[in-house]
């Protein structure tokens, strides 16, 4: 038995923010069935400059672990009724199409509701219901919407993209808690609902920390300038900054060091041979650190400029001190705690050969998980057709024939 | 049932950003969410700021995370507390803790005893590194499980040292991901009536972020990472254009794009901008064509854009179909049309603090609606907790104050 293994998600989902929600449901057991266009699939398989045909993208692959492909046509209206006849035995229909996408295929929620009043609806909208609610977005456009563009990087630059997916991938972690939550709430009710997340808010909330931390304690109501861009700096508490140490010109790795509380400062001070400084007023919390900033870094660069960043890791974080390493990405995919951990995994594409990536975040003490690669376009159509529509081969033959599948 | 979550209750252990997070958007969806923390100080963020507080006044960074609900009072460090919190145990259906590692065991609250004494308690954890591997032990907090997660090195410019990604996605992120690990296995105790254990670690998490950039700037051209690590250059999609950030008339209001390979919203981009003759020029047949003459992309864009506003820009562009963002600034954001309409962000009153604005739950549930209410005070509902799970009277809690139990 698997968590999940009793729901089924039919999703009509493309790049990103929609593969990452339902992605963890395939782990955990449920059957997550992509409805893709036939013949080219969704966008994502084929998202890249040397894109050749059939061979899909590892971004594709990345995000559709663990689940089942079919291909089905909804611009015909005998593929919306196959559609809606899975969607009768279907527990989630899952979207991050266009706005009103769904609406204008004739499979939105008003329609699903009638053939299933126990489906869980569930969309991923840039912007969702309000005054930008036709508004497109993609990633970047949430992040930068979200504040993340505006606090990230330096003062005298302009704003810019941080590194991680937050816009996409963020949402997606939020949308599949509120659909799971949804999945509990009809267990007792017996009804299912409209389930929908909205990308730029998502990123907001990413946010929350430096607002409550740099802005509402002194302007609670957001009325006054807003949280300028302060490198890898939090203003106010120190040390928190990034380090150099023997290996940052050629592996680009700083140390990344805090101490906000007094027993990580004194283990700080005791491991870079400071603890004279123990006790000593100007440095008696992490405001008065702030105060005292200047001096503060060049004590502790001091050290780990004379080091490597994993001397200076292992020694620090033994000590107590949160502290780690700006890894670079072939580091951090070859780092042995996280090979142990399966969040890096190895494992092989039928076009693709053997390839790293990313496993699970979730982990539940009763459902160890088998990870598969991302389907082939339309891999499952025999399986999940004859599963749920009982199609025989001849069947699905004469589909593929008329373009519907 | 007018909330996804109000059949269960929750004690939760949780600090600072990660566990928090995590339990108040169960108590957004209707959960009843103790809060257990130690008498006197309270959970350490209460206290935690980037200016010094009076005294008894909560943070604003406790206050946005722990919403809607519930504080009691207990010492864990004594064993008359720990047995009080054993006997609570039986009683909940969630429980969630972020301590540093070793703390849970070190109380003899281990996952196999809290078992023990209620087989159906999911116990739910969030640690830096996880629970085993070399790094298990060390401590991590947001921006150590960012820097571990590669995060830092493909942000920023590529002349300058890798930069922190200013979002908290290692403790945000953890507590996002730790709530639908709950509900995960909700969903299977609903049906076996058991729990079990649930772990989330920060780091995970934001390397479960980076597969974006390690797919798009890595694995196309070294799929087992063996070569070159992932370069930061400034824009999200290097090599495809328009990937760059645009300025306006407004200070530090700069417009960003991206829509993939949607031909029609880059035509639709160029009728906005005022060049429909360039409809149909080979040169920007899709992005990566356009990523070639990046710089004649940028200079038609930015001669549009810097005689606009920032969200006049932002409007006309993205009500003509074309994926736009605008740089918006935190002030900006918290005072949004959309978003105040859709009520994600919303003003309280707070007892000590007074007005404030602050975040809701995301997503929108249509039948469990969110009620924001404010973060509780240290303890302020021991008497009503400790009368409704464990029966204790006025006095008997009056007794266990004394003796600095609660």
């Amino acid at each position: 038995m698997k968590a999940l293994d009793d729901i089924t998600v039919l999703a009509c989902e493309q790049w990103e923010a929609g593969t990452t929600a339902t992605e963890p449901m395939a782990f955990m057991g449920a059957t997550v069935i992509m409805c893709e266009a036939p013949g080219r699939g969704q966008v994502g398989r084929t998202a890249r400059p040397t894109y050749k045909a059939g061979v899909d993208t590892f971004y594709h692959i990345y995000l559709t672990m663990n689940k089942k492909s079919i291909t089905l046509n909804l611009q015909n209206p005998k593929g919306v009724e196959i559609f809606k006849e899975i969607a009768k035995k279907a527990d989630i229909v899952h979207d991050n199409l266009g706005p009103g996408t769904m609406d204008r295929l004739g499979v939105g929620y008003e329609a699903l509701k009638k053939v299933n009043p126990r489906l869980i609806v569930s969309t991923i909208k840039g912007f969702g219901q309000g005054p930008y609610e036709k508004y497109f977005c993609m990633d970047g456009v949430a992040q930068a919407v979200g504040t993340s563009y505006s606090m990230t990087g330096f003062p005298d630059k302009p704003p810019i993209s941080p590194g991680v997916s937050l816009g996409d991938t963020g949402t997606g972690m939020f949308s599949l808690g509120a659909i799971l939550a949804a999945i509990h709430q009809r267990r007792i009710t017996g009804e299912g609902q409209f389930v929908e997340v909205a990308m730029a808010e998502c990123s907001m909330n990413y946010n929350r920390a430096n607002y409550a931390l740099r802005q509402a304690e002194k302007d609670p109501l957001f009325q006054g300038p807003p949280i300028p861009r302060a490198g890898s700096t939090l203003p106010g508490v120190a040390p928190y900054n990034i380090y150099k140490t023997m290996d940052s010109a050629d592996k680009d790795n700083y140390m990344m060091i805090i101490a906000r509380e007094q027993k990580q400062w004194n283990a700080l001070l005791q491991v870079i041979g400071r603890d004279d400084l123990i006790g000593n007023p100007k440095y008696r919390d992490c405001w008065t650190r702030w105060q005292n900033v200047a001096e503060v870094d060049k004590m502790i660069e001091d050290w780990t400029s004379k080091r490597s960043a994993s001397e200076c890791f292992n020694v620090l974080a033994q000590a107590g001190v949160p502290a780690s390493i700006t890894l670079n990405s072939t580091q951090m995919m070859n780092d042995p705690h996280f090979m142990q951990r399966e969040i890096v995994l190895e494992l092989d594409h039928p076009h693709r050969g053997k390839y790293k990536t990313m496993g699970c975040v979730q982990r539940l003490s009763d459902n160890p998980i088998q990870y598969g690669t991302g389907p082939l376009l339309g891999e499952h159509n025999a399986e999940i057709f004859g599963r749920y529509l009982g199609y025989t081969h001849l069947e699905l033959a004469k589909l593929v024939a008329e373009g519907i599948i | 049932m007018s909330k996804a979550l109000e059949d269960i209750k929750v004690l939760d252990l949780t600090q600072w950003e990660a566990g928090p997070t995590c339990t108040e958007m169960m108590a957004f969806l209707g959960a009843d969410v103790i809060k257990v923390e130690p008498p006197g100080v309270g959970d350490p963020a209460r206290h935690f700021s980037t200016v010094p507080l009076d005294p008894g006044v909560d943070s604003f960074y406790f206050i946005y995370f722990n919403l809607n609900k519930k504080s009691i009072t207990l010492d864990l460090d004594k064993a008359r507390g720990v047995e009080i919190l054993k006997e609570m145990a039986k009683k909940v259906d969630v429980l969630v803790e972020n301590f540093e590692p070793g703390t849970m065991e070190r109380m003899g609250l281990t996952y196999d005893v809290l078992k023990e004494l209620n087989p159906g308690l999911i116990v739910a954890r969030i640690t830096g590194y996880g629970s085993y591997g070399p790094y298990a032990n060390y401590p991590c907090l947001d921006a150590n499980a960012q820097a571990m997660s590669g995060s830092f090195t493909f942000t920023g410019w590529s002349d300058k040292p890798p930069v922190k990604p200013a979002p908290s996605i290692g403790e945000t992120g953890a507590g996002v991901n730790l709530f639908a690990g709950i509900m995960m296995a909700l969903h299977q105790k609903d049906r076996t009536g058991k729990g079990q254990f649930v772990e989330v670690s920060m780091v995970d998490t934001a390397i479960n972020l980076c597969r974006v950039p390690m797919s798009f700037r890595q694995s196309e051209d070294d799929q087992m990472f063996r070569g070159k690590p992932a370069m930061r250059t400034g824009v999200p999609s290097p090599g495809q254009a328009p990937s760059n950030i645009y300025p306006t008339k407004d200070n530090d209001a700069y417009i960003v794009f991206m829509f993939g390979t949607a031909q029609r919203q880059w035509e639709a981009l160029l009728k906005i901008i005022g060049h429909p003759e360039l409809v149909g020029d080979p040169r920007f047949v899709d992005p990566y064509a356009r990523g070639k003459v990046a710089d004649v992309v940028d200079k038609l864009i930015s001669d549009w854009t810097s005689t606009k506003g920032g969200l006049e820009a932002f409007n006309a562009l993205a009500s003509g179909g074309v994926s736009t963002g605008v740089t918006l600034t935190s002030s900006q954001a918290m005072n949004d049309p959309h978003v105040t309409y859709r009520k994600k962000v919303v003003e309280l009153t707070h007892p000590v603090r007074g007005k404030y604005k602050t975040l809701s739950y995301a997503p929108v549930l249509e039948k469990s609606p969110v009620d924001v209410e404010n973060a509780p005070l240290l303890g302020q509902d021991n008497e009503k907790v400790y009368a409704d799970i464990m029966g204790y009277t006025k006095d008997y809690l009056a007794k266990l104050k004394e003796i600095g139990v609660v």
